[in-house]
């Protein structure tokens, strides 16, 4: 499937004693926007780490399993990362929960680190970037609205600013994938709808793949065409989002569905009982 | 009903009384250890008091201190900061790359301990001992004296870097990495902002003990103002060594008080 950009088969995770991803398989293709759901402690995150080669996975029993492919570049394969993973990363952007920008650097010097994958290596470690690569820097931080912003220190802003230079971050990257782990679990109403915004258009004009992790299924339905529903490590949903009513919700996650679904009134336990009988 | 309440309390008392034993076994243990220890260093106060006469007469003889060659003086407390000052420096460029060798978060087990260790034992070896080993090796002068600081302190200066770096954030690391930057890379824009507070006030402050420790290695010929300290102490001239004295005090404080005020700025 040459429109494939994210290939995962049998992707099997432990931490100690726990298996918190069984035999995991999915696949993206480009373009798409798609939305990775569950409740807290589901894998969402794990899942999401293993496609930047953050997280190494099981090294399994059987040599057949345990691949990651994104972009057509192998990211990890039977528990070992790619040789050439830090290469590979350049083209993943990766919008994290903490958004993870360096506080005591610069906005500006925050969103020129998306050069570091493509530059070459002396170039980077010793700050030297180029004027166009400012001016691309400052193209992506425009378009993330925070241009004003360049000179503050990251660590002034905002949570929902700092998500945004981090997207910027991505963009400047030229990604051509965006993996945005629960990109708004830490962020106001307004804030998140922006950055959902955000990450819409770039999906929308760019063409950029997008898979999002969200705590909450109201987003999802909102941005993305294409839902992929986790439990405990498992796929338990992988299509529409629109037929991914309530009530599905309810079968998939029985009582662990208030954390999903918001409940537009009344108490959450009420709705969780409605859902179960619906 | 009695026999039920009573067969708990049992137990718990006898544990109590263990307890107890242990607590007064260890003071008993401590005491001893004191009171050897007190033998060995030979602590006398009676000495004190029966050879009062005796010192006061010597701190008579310090008074009134004698500033006639002071210019003399402030030159050689201007070597003793020039060594400490590149004691300090060298040390510095020396534990940035020691220190992260030698921090878990960083570093493999194999790279860290032995390189812990080797620091282990320039930290465990007195600034005085390098310099006479130094003094032997390339001769007398302020050199050895810069040397000798700057070997003990680079122990120093690498545990503490490495503690520093020990307690950082790892996100922003982790958000470096995801954009395919190399582990150097990770390091200078990830790791290095966040201790750099912290690394600039430990170099101020083994600075700030560096400038103290300069003005004894003068006394094994490393150079300095203990060089003058030390003569004018063996040749029983203690007008003069008082003014020496004042001198290191007067230059010692000040310095303090700049470079903590200095790094009031960095935390």
């Amino acid at each position: 499937m040459q429109d494939c950009v994210i290939r995962v088969s049998e992707l099997n995770k432990t931490f100690g004693a726990k298996q918190v991803l069984f035999d995991l398989s999915l696949d993206i293709a480009r373009g798409e926007m798609v939305a990775l759901i569950g409740s807290s402690g589901s894998g969402k995150s794990t899942l999401l780490r293993h496609l930047s080669g953050l997280t190494r996975a099981d090294h399994p029993k059987q040599d057949e399993s345990g691949h990651i492919h994104v972009m057509g570049d192998v990211i990890q394969q039977h528990g070992r990362l790619s040789r050439n993973v830090r290469r590979h990363r350049s083209k993943i952007g990766y919008v994290f929960q903490q958004f993870n920008l360096v506080g005591r650097l610069s906005v500006m010097e925050n969103v020129l680190l998306g050069h570091l994958g493509r530059i070459p290596r002396w170039r980077g470690a010793c700050r030297l970037f180029s004027e166009s690569e400012k001016k691309a820097a400052m193209t992506s931080l425009t378009r993330v609205g925070m241009a004003e912003f360049c000179d503050r220190r990251a660590s002034t802003l905002s949570g929902g600013q700092q998500q945004r230079v981090a997207i910027a971050r991505a963009l400047t990257q030229r990604a051509e994938v965006i993996l945005a782990d629960e990109p708004i679990a830490s962020l106001d109403p307004e804030s998140a709808k922006n950055v959902m915004d955000i990450l819409a258009d770039i999906n929308a004009t760019d063409k950029t793949t997008v898979l999002v992790s969200l705590h909450q299924i109201d987003y999802a339905r909102e941005y993305c065409p294409r839902t992929v529903a986790l439990k405990k490590g498992r796929i338990h949903y992988n299509g529409a989002t629109h037929s991914l009513c309530d009530s599905r919700l309810a079968q998939i996650y029985g009582a662990e569905v208030a954390e999903i679904v918001t409940p537009l009134h009344g108490d959450p336990a009420t709705f969780v009982r409605q859902m179960a009988m619906a | 009903m009695t026999d039920v309440l009573a067969f708990p309390a049992k137990p718990a008392s006898r544990t109590r009384l263990w307890r107890d034993g242990f607590k007064l076994f260890g003071w008993g243990l401590l005491l001893a250890f004191l009171s050897w220890s007190w033998q060995s260093a030979e602590i006398s106060p009676t000495r004190l008091i029966s050879d009062a006469d005796n010192m006061a007469t010597l701190v008579g003889d310090f008074f009134p201190p004698d500033f006639s060659s002071w210019r003399f003086y402030l030159e050689e407390m201007l070597v003793t900061l020039h060594i400490a000052l590149w004691g300090t420096l060298l040390a510095i460029v020396c534990a940035i790359p020691l220190g992260l060798l030698s921090a878990e978060n960083i570093a493999p087990w194999w790279i860290l301990q032995p390189v812990r260790r080797v620091m282990d034992a320039l930290r465990s070896i007195n600034e005085m001992v390098f310099a006479m080993i130094f003094v032997a090796a390339v001769g007398l002068g302020p050199f050895p004296g810069v040397l000798a600081l700057f070997v003990h302190t680079t122990g120093v200066l690498a545990k503490l870097f490495a503690e520093a770096v020990e307690t950082i954030d790892p996100g922003p690391v982790e958000g470096v990495r995801a954009t395919g930057a190399s582990a150097l890379q990770e390091i200078i824009f990830g790791v290095i902002p966040q201790v750099m507070p912290l690394w600039i006030s430990y170099s101020l402050y083994r600075f700030e003990s560096n400038v103290r420790s300069a003005t004894v290695v003068g006394m094994v010929g490393a150079g300095g103002i203990g060089v003058i300290l030390w003569e004018s102490i063996r040749g029983f001239q203690f007008q003069q060594t008082c003014a020496v004295m004042v001198i290191i005090i007067v230059s010692v404080s000040v310095l303090d008080v700049a470079s903590q005020s200095l790094r009031k700025r960095f935390i």
